[in-house]
């Protein structure tokens, strides 16, 4: 999923790239208001995270003007003054959600994944929404989680990429590259080691035990494997 | 004290004593004018009295003038009309016999001025009527009773008419009719005639009618009246008072009120204008401070998103090179979440004194927000020793503002954290009966004294003893956890544990079901908080 970050300040717009392209998003960051209307067209992202104080065309704005094009992506708000977001629903702009600064990562992903829920579930592609079961977990892409009897367990976008894109391939080895191109994206070029990473902290909340996985198991040397 | 509520005690602290003054000034001034009044009333009714005494002095003189007239009476008809002609004083005379009848005016051979001096005293001779021993009516009017002499009154032509009668030795009785001119001539001598400019008393007849008038003022205060009382029937003196006799007390009284009113508005009016200043001042204070807090958000959503984002890529590393790094990560993470904490406190103060806080209530469950503050405490309760006990649960899915349940339960916690850490156990229970839920956080430290109980919930206090040695904090904690519970449709309270150990806030709130509506339009807000994430 492609996210826009408009967000005046670098070093945040920098921050929440980081944790959104851990989460398996496609990041463009604009630094004002003009650029961020540029970028939307640019890339057209399905999510847009909007400051309000910005410089040339601040966050109402630009909803304002997202909307008077018929955008209807959601848009989250960021903030650090109460007031604003009370300004913002008070102007009923359409505005899906806000985060007030500061904020932490667990607060940005609990938001950007409750968003990508809605999104996913009003998605046109009918196979994002259907759930499919990995031996005795059952997982919900649409709901970027996965049910193991009672037991609920979140995932990221990137999660439900490699369980699904694991699951089609079912029975075969999927390798590094074939996980990169459809996890991360042709232009990503990450090291061997973020795939394990994720991986192994992927079986640390879905295997029952994750030293003897069941549900992704280990191709030494090629890439991992769902056996059906 | 806020501007509006300030400005009314001042009016009512200035109003209050000036309309007591003008009361108090206003009942003086009628009390001190009616005194006035009775005095000038009294002083105008004894000059009243006197004159109509000298008025009856005069009428004596000549009643004694007439005793002597009639001393040596003369019995032949014509003597009589001779001795009436020398006394010019008296026009006319009767004389009845022992019996009681008319010897003179002679019934016949008399002139017409004595035909109509009979026909007019005919009441007055019948029989047992002059010289009785009893009074009786004349003509409607009262005749004086005496034994010897006396005067009656009676009424006929102009008006009042007097006759003075006498018993002589040989049993005749003699009346002696004064002229009306002479007596009025008489009354007028026995009164003042000096021209006084400060009173005017007048003679009225019978009939209202003004007979004599003296003194030149023209008064309209209350009329002061006396009859001058029996033979003169029906006649009375009269005098006006002045309007009012404590003009210059009233001004007095009003222009002691009026200063008194502009010290009191001036003090006022400079109380307000310091108010102001000082409200001005603390406005500006808070500007400044909230204008500072914001500042800070910033910078401080840096520290903490690099922060955490660094503790993830060292959780990545092996544990032998990242476990003293992530220690030392874990503090700036967790002061950084305390600052954030801190700051939004004052930001929510600084609010609350200028508005009411708007809530957002959005469909969460309250387990969700109360395992991410715990989360977000765990850290520096375990690197305190304190352990946290969870009981009970508040599983349904409500509407509530995440963001304010989680702060009073960070304010609360955080409170625990600073004063319980020698108990090693925090408590947090949670009870849900809807539409309400119930979080009771406990310590296991000293626990407040009872009379400082509703104190702690005060802005800005923070126990002056041991309770608070070397601990941190802005003092508004509670105050905020609070008014905010209060926002959120509940309270929160101390309640005092039976075994007096540790201390127990109770944080209750509104946090009813989400209302059904499955067309939920697409525009519609919706906002939910997802805790657990990651």
């Amino acid at each position: 999923m492609r996210v826009l970050v408009a967000e005046d300040d670098p070093h945040i717009a920098e921050g929440l790239r980081q944790v959104l392209e851990a989460e398996g998003y496609r990041v463009t960051v604009a630094s004002d208001g003009r650029a961020a209307l540029d970028a939307v067209d640019a890339v057209d992202p399905e999510i847009v995270l909007l400051d309000i104080m910005m410089p040339a065309l601040n966050g109402y704005d630009v909803c304002r003007e997202l909307r008077r094009r018929n955008r209807t992506m959601p848009i989250l708000f960021i903030s650090a003054k109460s007031e604003e977001i009370d300004r913002v629903l008070g102007l009923e702009l359409g505005a899906d959600d806000f985060i007030m600064k500061p904020f932490g990562i667990k607060e940005v992903i609990a938001r950007i994944r409750a968003v990508s829920r809605r999104c996913l579930e009003r998605g046109p592609v009918a196979a994002q929404r259907a759930k499919f079961e990995m031996r005795d977990l059952c997982v919900f892409p649409a709901e970027l989680r996965a049910r193991r009897e009672r037991q609920v367990i979140e995932l990221s976008l990137r999660d439900v990429q490699i369980l699904s894109l694991l699951h089609r391939e079912r029975a075969r080895v999927v390798d590094r590259d074939h996980f990169f191109r459809e996890c991360w994206g042709y232009d990503h070029l990450p090291n061997s080691r973020t795939l394990d990473q994720h991986i192994s902290k992927l079986r640390k909340r879905i295997e029952l035990d994750p030293r003897t996985p069941e549900i992704i198991l280990t191709v030494h040397g090629v890439g991992y494997r769902f056996d059906g | 004290m806020s501007p509006s509520r300030l400005r009314l005690a001042l009016i009512i602290l200035t109003g209050l004593p000036i309309f007591a003054i003008g009361w108090l000034g206003l009942r003086l001034a009628a009390e001190d004018e009616a005194r006035g009044q009775a005095e000038i009333h009294d002083v105008s009714s004894r000059r009243l009295a006197d004159w109509s005494s000298g008025v009856l002095e005069a009428l004596h003189r000549r009643e004694r003038e007439i005793a002597l007239l009639v001393l040596d009476w003369p019995t032949q008809t014509e003597a009589l009309r001779a001795a009436l002609r020398r006394a010019p004083a008296f026009h006319h005379a009767l004389v009845l016999d022992e019996k009681g009848g008319l010897a003179f005016p002679p019934a016949t051979g008399n002139s017409e001025e004595e035909r109509a001096f009979i026909e007019r005293t005919r009441s007055l001779w019948s029989p047992g009527t002059l010289g009785s021993a009893r009074p009786r009516d004349v003509a409607g009017e009262v005749i004086t009773p005496a034994h010897l002499r006396g005067v009656v009154s009676f009424f006929w032509g102009e008006g009042l008419n007097i006759l003075s009668w006498h018993r002589l030795p040989d049993g005749r009785v003699v009346g002696v009719e004064l002229d009306r001119a002479r007596l009025l001539a008489d009354v007028m001598t026995s009164l003042p005639s000096t021209e006084d400019e400060e009173s005017r008393t007048e003679l009225v007849d019978e009939r209202g009618a003004l007979l004599y008038v003296f003194g030149g003022a023209n008064l309209a205060g209350p009329l002061v009246e006396r009859p001058l009382g029996e033979p003169f029937t029906g006649w009375t003196l009269r005098t006006h008072l002045p309007v009012s006799v404590t003009r210059g007390g009233r001004w007095a009284i009003w222009s002691t009120a009026g200063a008194v009113a502009l010290v009191l508005v001036g003090v006022a009016v400079s109380v307000m204008r310091e108010s102001g200043r000082a409200l001005r001042e603390a406005s500006q204070r808070v500007s400044f401070v909230n204008q500072v807090s914001h500042e800070l958000k910033t910078p401080l959503t840096n520290i903490r998103l690099y922060a955490e984002l660094l503790e993830q890529s060292i959780g990545e590393l092996n544990d032998e090179v990242s476990g003293p790094a992530r220690a030392h990560l874990a503090v700036v993470v967790h002061e950084s979440t305390r600052l954030s904490r801190m700051i939004a406190n004052v930001l929510m103060f600084a609010r609350s004194q200028r508005e009411k806080p708007r809530l957002r209530r959005t469909p969460c469950v309250v387990d969700d927000v109360v395992a991410e503050v715990l989360s977000a405490f765990a850290p520096s309760f375990s690197s305190r020793g304190l352990k946290v006990e969870q009981l009970g649960a508040a599983p349904a899915r409500v509407v509530i503002d995440a963001d304010v349940v989680g702060q009073v339960l960070g304010n609360l916690l955080s409170n625990a954290e600073k004063y319980g850490a020698g108990g090693g156990v925090v408590e947090v229970q949670l009870e849900q009966v809807l539409p309400r839920t119930r979080i009771v956080v406990s310590d296991r430290g000293p626990g407040l004294p009872r009379a400082d109980v509703e104190r702690v919930f005060d802005a800005f206090v923070r126990l002056d003893n041991r309770l608070s040695e070397g601990v941190t904090g802005t003092g508004i904690g509670l105050t905020i956890a609070r008014d905010l519970a209060r926002l959120h449709g509940g309270e929160v309270r101390y309640l005092q544990s039976p075994s007096g150990i540790g201390a127990h806030f109770e944080f209750t709130f509104d946090s009813p079901p989400p209302r059904r509506t499955p067309d939920e339009s697409p525009g519609e807000r919706r906002m939910k908080v997802e805790a657990n994430a990651g």
